[in-house]
């Protein structure tokens, strides 16, 4: 290893007017060798990000400051420069990639204009810009490189945007590469695809670089050194190796145990014997569902059946755009379907009139992702909680109040939070609250939609924790929808993968996870990040989505089919 | 997200104090405020403030020019403009609530029920509103008002349909915003009727934002009843309306130019005031202005 080329001493960065206070990010020091990446690795407000933003000066103007450090870069201090300089070296010798490829790229501009952009701000006179932009765009194996340059950013996909993104980043050949979770926003797969992207362009670039993330299994796969943030300190650093094998601090230990791994899992949860002879609390029976967008036809449901029997989990998995959430809504009917049966207690509910649906949903309730969202801001939770029984006439006055009370304590908050509004709650206690709001009617079903994947791994953990437990003493069933193939192993009994609208493999949680039948589940599981730095996966092999087979589904072996 | 989890401890008082002080860093703002307030305070007590009736001809000689005993001078029948003044600021602010209440109630309602509703109900209401919105407002008022007859009541109902559709508009633009929120499908998944997701959730969520265009839309309906009253559509003789006054005044612009100034100012300084007041209102109830961190 040679001399750092960046050392950060005494990092303190402060907001607002408690900015002394209680900095947001205090006495940070660390620093980054030459062809290394480090990681930076912590929850929501660790400070991370912020941390990594202040080198290049891009920090919200006004409200932050830069209390005390140094961050030494080729002799300068990145922190004291005014904004000419910091120009010359952002882009230039440092660049970022950041989360969002959906919004990071200028709607407006083809991709051409914004990679030769890149090079000219440094560089007006610039020769074969043109040229080198197309180099990179194949580098970062874009198919057609140069046809690439001519389209606009909505023309592609995340992960291809996301690989725009690295090439405008790479193409003046920066020293020093910040990432700040590029992988977060896409598919396991692609999630995949970039980092191997990654790991090879900084060998070929020799390019050193930060990593900011919250995933353990893209540490274990991708850096060199780990630094572990908690509330803007370190309070960890050392290689991967060196870390995942002995962590030292009780925090470190603690973020790594509360990561879901494949295959580790080996009790599913517990179910009634009996439940699969009894009758299933939802049936689904040949759904389909057609969006027409500007002349194509998206088969967004495709004769997908399933049922769920109760006390049971079934989870549909897929990647974003196979029509999982699509199915959530139409068993619920927030969404109408085209054709298909919704089957509960024998009756199907698409015939329902308005009056009917409203009393089905007393049967069924939702939990949604963004638990930021899903409660009305300006409503008071106790009455956001109790909205549900009042609707449906469960309760009324002390009753309700005294049923609402019984709710909180149910899932883990006090009575003491009940007259606050939503806002005054963190991510994990709101979606706590939904789970309350939904459990007041007793219902039969909770579709959960991808309800813990805004939440840090180890709110994550404990929303799994109680979603289980309600299970085990309410008997409730659950279609449970993710991405994430460890968190599915934890929760469900069944599962089944989604595939462009149609379900290509459905059985029990085993029999799909550890003997798959169908080639695409099989790479989804092959894709997962392994947070363990000994164990390497194989050689990813992505292949093309239309070349999976989506015949009808066709028996495996006993409850488990794929399709042919 | 940091400031979220930071004001679990705080409550919603010290967000309240926190937008306090905001408004009042806001110079251009508390000016408002101080305007507003004032003119409210005028208005109240215009009989203990007014030296003389405002409508008493004869107060002093014909066309006197401002001096010690009529601050503003006087009119054509020798009635003390400054009364006349103090007392028209009772009629600008009754025109003003009157105009945007009736404004604001049929527009909120429009946009409610097209934003909620959707498909035909929110095609043929929202077109509706769009044929009214293409004229301007003075014409719009000018036919309520030949419809309705030259009074200034007339005016105040005329000036409210003419506004409406702005408020509409905006309603409904709002409306469709929190309907594509998550909490809006999470009260129809919990099985919510019409009247409760229309009543206790939209409703709240857009009436901020309403609160917004109606302070600001305060200043429109004032100039567009003055502008009705000097056409003499609105506001009829004796009495002391300011777009009135204006128009009186004119004829005798080259001898008495105090007789337009004086009403002129009033209103251009009634309408600097709510709009710098709204411009106020508006920064503290934007959350992106509190919330960005």
């Amino acid at each position: 290893m040679s001399s750092p080329i960046l050392t950060v001493d005494n990092l303190t960065i402060g907001f607002g007017r408690s900015a002394e206070q209680a900095p947001a990010v205090r006495n940070l020091s660390y620093y980054l060798n030459a062809n290394e990446t480090l990681a930076i690795v912590g929850e929501s407000g660790s400070g991370k990000s912020v941390s990594s933003m202040a080198l290049l000066g891009l920090l919200p103007q006004g409200t932050s400051r830069i209390l005390n450090g140094t961050a030494m870069f080729d002799g300068r201090d990145l922190l004291h420069l005014g904004e000419e300089d910091q120009r010359t070296i952002r882009g230039k010798r440092i660049s970022m990639i950041f989360q969002e490829p959906m919004t990071s790229l200028n709607p407006v501009l083809t991709i051409g204009r914004q990679m030769t952009e890149v090079v000219q701000a440094h560089d007006p006179g610039a020769a074969n810009v043109e040229k080198l932009a197309v180099t990179m765009l194949d580098r970062v194996r874009l198919p057609d490189p140069s046809g690439m340059m001519k389209r606009y950013p909505h023309q592609l996909s995340g992960g291809q945007r996301q690989r725009v993104m690295i090439a405008m980043a790479l193409i003046n050949r920066p020293e020093i590469l910040i990432a700040d979770e590029p992988t977060t926003a896409l598919d396991v797969t692609v999630q995949a695809q970039i980092l191997e992207l990654m790991r090879e362009l900084k060998d070929q670039f020799g390019t050193s670089m930060l990593l900011i993330t919250h995933d353990m299994g893209v540490v274990a796969e991708t850096a060199d050194r780990v630094i572990v943030m908690k509330q803007g300190e370190r309070v960890e650093e050392g290689t991967v190796t060196g870390l995942f094998e002995n962590p030292t601090h009780s925090y470190t230990r603690k973020l790594l145990a509360a990561v879901p791994k494949i295959g580790t899992s080996d009790v599913p949860p517990k179910a009634d014997a009996t439940a699969g002879s009894r009758a299933p609390v939802v049936e689904a029976k040949d759904l389909n569902k057609t969006f027409r967008s500007k002349g194509h036809d998206v088969h967004a449901l495709n004769e997908v059946s399933f049922s769920i029997p109760p006390g049971e989990t079934l989870a549909l998995v897929g990647e974003s755009g196979s029509g999982k959430s699509t199915a959530a809504r139409a068993i619920l009917r927030l969404m109408e379907v085209d054709s298909g049966e919704i089957l509960m207690d024998g009756q199907d509910i698409r015939q329902f009139g308005t009056q009917l649906l409203r009393k089905s949903r007393k049967q069924m309730q939702m939990i949604f992702q963004d638990p930021y969202g899903a409660l009305d801001p300006r409503m008071r939770v106790d009455r956001l909680v109790a909205e549900p029984m009042r609707i449906h006439n469960i309760a009324s006055g002390r009753e309700l109040q005294d049923r609402t009370e019984a709710l909180f304590r149910q899932v883990g908050l006090t009575a003491d939070q009940m007259r606050r509004y939503p806002h005054e709650f963190s991510g994990g206690q709101r979606q706590r609250l939904c789970i309350a709001r939904a459990l007041g009617v007793e219902p039969k079903l909770i579709v959960a939609d991808e309800p813990t994947s805004a939440l840090d791994v180890s709110i994550q953990a404990q929303v799994i924790e109680l979603m289980l437990d309600l299970q085990q003493r309410l008997g409730l069933s659950y279609l449970f929808i993710s991405h994430d193939l460890a968190v599915v192993e934890q929760m469900s009994h069944s599962i089944a993968v989604m595939l462009h609208g149609r379900i290509v493999e459905v059985g029990p949680r085993d029999a799909v996870l550890k003997t798959p039948a169908h080639a695409y589940t099989r790479e989804l599981l092959n894709a997962i990040p392994i947070p363990d730095p000994q164990r390497t996966r194989g050689k990813l092999t992505v292949t093309d989505r239309s070349a999976f087979s989506k015949g009808p589904l066709l028996p495996v072996s006993e409850f488990h089919l794929a399709a042919s | 997200m940091s400031l979220q989890t930071a004001s679990v401890t705080g409550g919603t008082s010290s967000e309240t104090m926190l937008k306090l002080k905001q408004f009042m860093s806001n110079r251009g703002a508390v000016l408002g405020l101080v305007i507003v307030m004032t003119l409210i305070v005028v208005a109240l007590f215009a009989p203990m403030i007014a030296p003389y009736d405002p409508q008493m001809m004869g107060a002093g000689r014909r066309l006197q020019p401002p001096s010690f005993a009529y601050p503003f001078g006087t009119d054509e029948f020798g009635r003390d403009l400054y009364s006349r003044v103090i007392y028209g600021s009772r009629l600008t602010l009754l025109i003003a609530a009157i105009a945007v209440g009736i404004a604001l109630a049929v527009g909120l309602t429009i946009g409610l029920i097209g934003g909620y509703a959707g498909g035909w109900t929110e095609r043929v209401v929202m077109r509706l509103v769009d044929v009214v919105f293409s004229f301007t407002e003075t014409l719009i008022a000018l036919a309520a008002v030949a419809i309705l007859g030259p009074s200034l009541k007339n005016a105040m109902i005329a000036v409210g349909i003419a506004t409406m559709p702005f408020y509409a508009r905006i309603c409904y633009s709002t409306v469709l915003v929190e309907k594509n929120k998550p909490y809006f499908e999470a009260t129809v998944a919990a099985g919510a009727g019409h009247a409760r997701i229309l009543f206790l959730h939209l409703l709240p969520n857009i009436l901020p934002t309403m609160v917004v265009v109606a302070t600001l839309g305060v200043s429109t309906a004032i100039l567009a009843a003055a502008g009705l009253s000097f056409l003499g559509l609105g506001a009829q003789p004796p009495s002391p309306e300011w777009g009135w006054m204006l128009s009186a005044g004119r004829d005798y612009f080259s001898r008495a130019p105090w007789m337009m100034i004086v009403p002129g100012v009033a209103i251009a300084i009634t309408v600097l005031g709510f709009n710098l007041l709204g411009d106020g209102v508006r920064e503290i109830l934007d959350p992106r202005q509190t919330n960005r961190r």
